[in-house]
């Protein structure tokens, strides 16, 4: 009996472990591929929804011409939103709250936490050129006030104000602030309001289907040794390992 | 070297036409459980009411009996519940999921099982005897296997009660239940009636925390950008290519920008209806590929399943210009000799990879389309 009860255990485990993990050639693998069509039409909107999103507006134009695409924004709007885009990156952040108010003023008024973070820029940018009293004046005046009415904004605050107690910003604990990725960071944020006021997603759909290509490949990997596409950039298959 | 490309080409195109994959009947879900497979002493009532009763009324003895079907795998989760009508007073019912192999030698696994923790053979669940929380008459309780995080879950009259890591395979786990009792009557109910579990909230935050885990995940801006640039520079949209490429991330062969050039060319001049100077341009620029006009009908083929001869050449003529400014682009991609394999001229890696994100989304019984994609909002 103890012999039957071990013999069956063991027949057990083995159609356990069989049955979890399968292999699929690289044959059987091209053959569920090849079944797969991908439309030209899709794909065309895919690189359109890309240009447009990150703003090559000149390329978007000519994508428009070649395979004949309609982007889903007027091409127009793009221009403006790079302007702005622009003069964040380039620390005008004057200019670009003004150019944000010529596209739309509900932008920034129904956006307290964007027109906080462009005015931080400003006072970041004041103190990057060595004006200290007219950035503790722009502080005391404009950002203090929003700083009492939210305490995530005091913060903040106090952070970038931390910029002026240094001479050496190289040993402040705050010095990434002056960093370009600071600039690049508000840019994209503004970027991403103008984008959600004219109705259109903030990021491009590419980047997601490819996150989701690599969260959909892990979770197969629990299941089945198939072949799989580890380089992004060339899309090889490389064959499963026995 | 090109030539063989050629004949890949058309190989994989015919192959594709071809074979048209067997899809293999999907095993039903389970609806009834199955006197024939169980260790006997249950009696089906109704399709959805079990009764059992003990062979031995002296002393309790462990019974089980799985449902008609394994639980279907390709979906985000599965569930089903039990009604206990009447649950016998020193009895013990568990409620799991186990291997049918289980059955040929239940005594040595039960204590493993009960406990709700998983052994080779499955997992079954009969309650906290800690916190008191065992299976009654009047309760509902349930079991479901969450594919995602590869877990099963166990409730109890409409609350999560027990989760535990499903380590064995996600085919071939059969719904189980399993009473150490004298009489017992249950309800099954395999979703012809509504959960007293909230399963549709619970898949709705599944797919919340899915997508959450989509969005960690960390990206290089560069992939996507040079994914854009090799599809540009695939399909011969050489205007938006040169425009697109202010820095260029990897330097192009001569070959790859003259063939572009004409590439383009082609493109426009089919996509303007002129398939006569289309294909003038071809034979003018690649005598080498002058068999064009019949392998590029036969490379066509699979678009219309039409094999005869004398349509081959009225089809270049009938077919969608997209098709063909496609077809003639792959054949000229086919005489550059950076381009080694077929499925390169044929497929751009962005295509490639949207292939393999539908065929893993497939293989997991899900209706992907990436065209569904543009429906949908941040």
């Amino acid at each position: 009996m103890s012999l039957l009860w071990l013999v069956i255990r063991q027949l057990a485990e083995i159609e356990a472990m069989a049955a979890s993990k399968k292999l699929i050639t690289r044959e059987e693998w091209e053959k569920k591929l090849s079944d797969v069509k991908i439309r030209k039409e899709d794909m065309n909107k895919l690189v359109m929804n890309f240009l447009v999103t990150e703003g090559y507006v000149e390329a978007a134009e000519k994508f428009r011409m070649e395979s004949g695409t309609e982007p889903d924004i007027d091409l127009a709007t793009i221009t403006d939103r790079m302007a702005v885009k622009k003069a964040v990156q380039s620390g005008n952040v004057e200019d670009a709250i003004e150019k944000v108010n010529d596209l739309n003023p509900e932008i920034l008024d129904t956006n307290p936490q964007l027109f906080f973070h462009l005015q931080q820029q400003r006072l970041i940018e004041l103190i990057r050129n060595g004006k200290v009293e007219e950035a503790l004046e722009f502080a005391q005046e404009e950002l203090a006030p929003r700083g009492e009415e939210n305490q995530s904004f005091l913060e903040e605050l106090e952070r970038t104000v931390a910029l002026l107690a240094f001479e050496d910003v190289s040993n402040c604990p705050v010095g990434e602030l002056l960093d370009i990725s600071q600039r690049l960071k508000t840019a994209s944020e503004v970027n991403a309001a103008i984008l959600t006021s004219q109705s259109h997603e903030k990021d491009p759909k590419l980047p997601s289907l490819l996150k989701m290509l690599l969260c959909a490949q892990n979770q197969l990997d629990e299941k089945a040794a198939y072949p799989r596409v580890n380089d992004l950039s060339t899309a090889t298959l490389e064959d499963p390992a026995v | 070297m090109a030539g063989t490309i050629r004949k890949e080409i058309l190989k994989v195109v015919l192959r594709e036409t071809n074979e048209k994959e067997e899809k293999k009947k999907e095993a039903e879900a389970p609806s009834k459980l199955d006197t024939s497979n169980s260790t006997g002493g249950f009696v089906a009532v109704s399709t959805d009411i079990m009764k059992y009763t003990s062979v031995y009324p002296d002393k309790p003895e462990l019974n089980v009996i799985l449902a008609d079907e394994p639980a279907p795998w390709k979906n985000l989760l599965y569930y089903f519940e039990i009604y206990v009508k009447d649950a016998d007073f020193k009895g013990k019912i568990a409620i799991g999921f186990t291997l049918a192999l289980f059955l040929m030698n239940i005594e040595p696994w039960w204590e493993d099982l009960i406990a709700g923790h998983e052994s080779s053979h499955g997992v079954l669940y009969s309650g906290d005897e800690d916190t008191g929380s065992t299976f009654l008459s009047g309760d509902v309780i349930g079991a479901g296997i969450n594919y995602s995080t590869n877990e099963f879950f166990f409730c109890k009259n409409g609350e999560l009660v027990h989760s535990v890591p499903n380590n064995l395979s996600n085919r071939g786990l059969y719904p189980t239940i399993a009473v150490l009792s004298q009489h017992e009557e249950m309800h099954v109910n395999f979703g012809q009636k509504p959960f007293a579990f909230n399963l549709k909230d619970f898949e709705a935050r599944e797919r919340r925390k899915q997508q959450q885990k989509i969005e960690e995940i960390s990206l290089s801006p560069q992939v996507t950008y040079s994914l854009i640039r090799s599809y540009l520079l695939h399909s011969g949209y050489e205007d938006t290519f040169n425009s697109f490429d202010v820095v260029p991330s990897s330097p192009i062969t001569d070959e790859q920008t003259n063939t572009l050039n004409h590439r383009s060319t082609l493109r426009q001049l089919i996509m303007n209806g002129n398939v006569d100077g289309a294909f003038a341009k071809v034979h003018e620029w690649y005598p080498q590929i002058v068999e064009v006009g019949s392998q590029l009908c036969i490379y066509l083929l699979h678009y219309y399943g039409c094999y005869k001869f004398e349509l081959i050449f009225k089809l270049a003529y009938e077919m969608p210009l997209e098709v063909l400014a496609n077809a003639v682009n792959a054949f000229v991609l086919s005489t550059d000799p950076h381009m080694e394999e077929a499925k390169d001229c044929l497929h751009s890696p962005l295509e490639r990879l949207l292939k393999q994100l539908t065929a893993c989304k497939r293989y997991e019984g899900e209706d992907f389309l990436v065209e569904k994609e543009f429906s949908k909002r941040d």
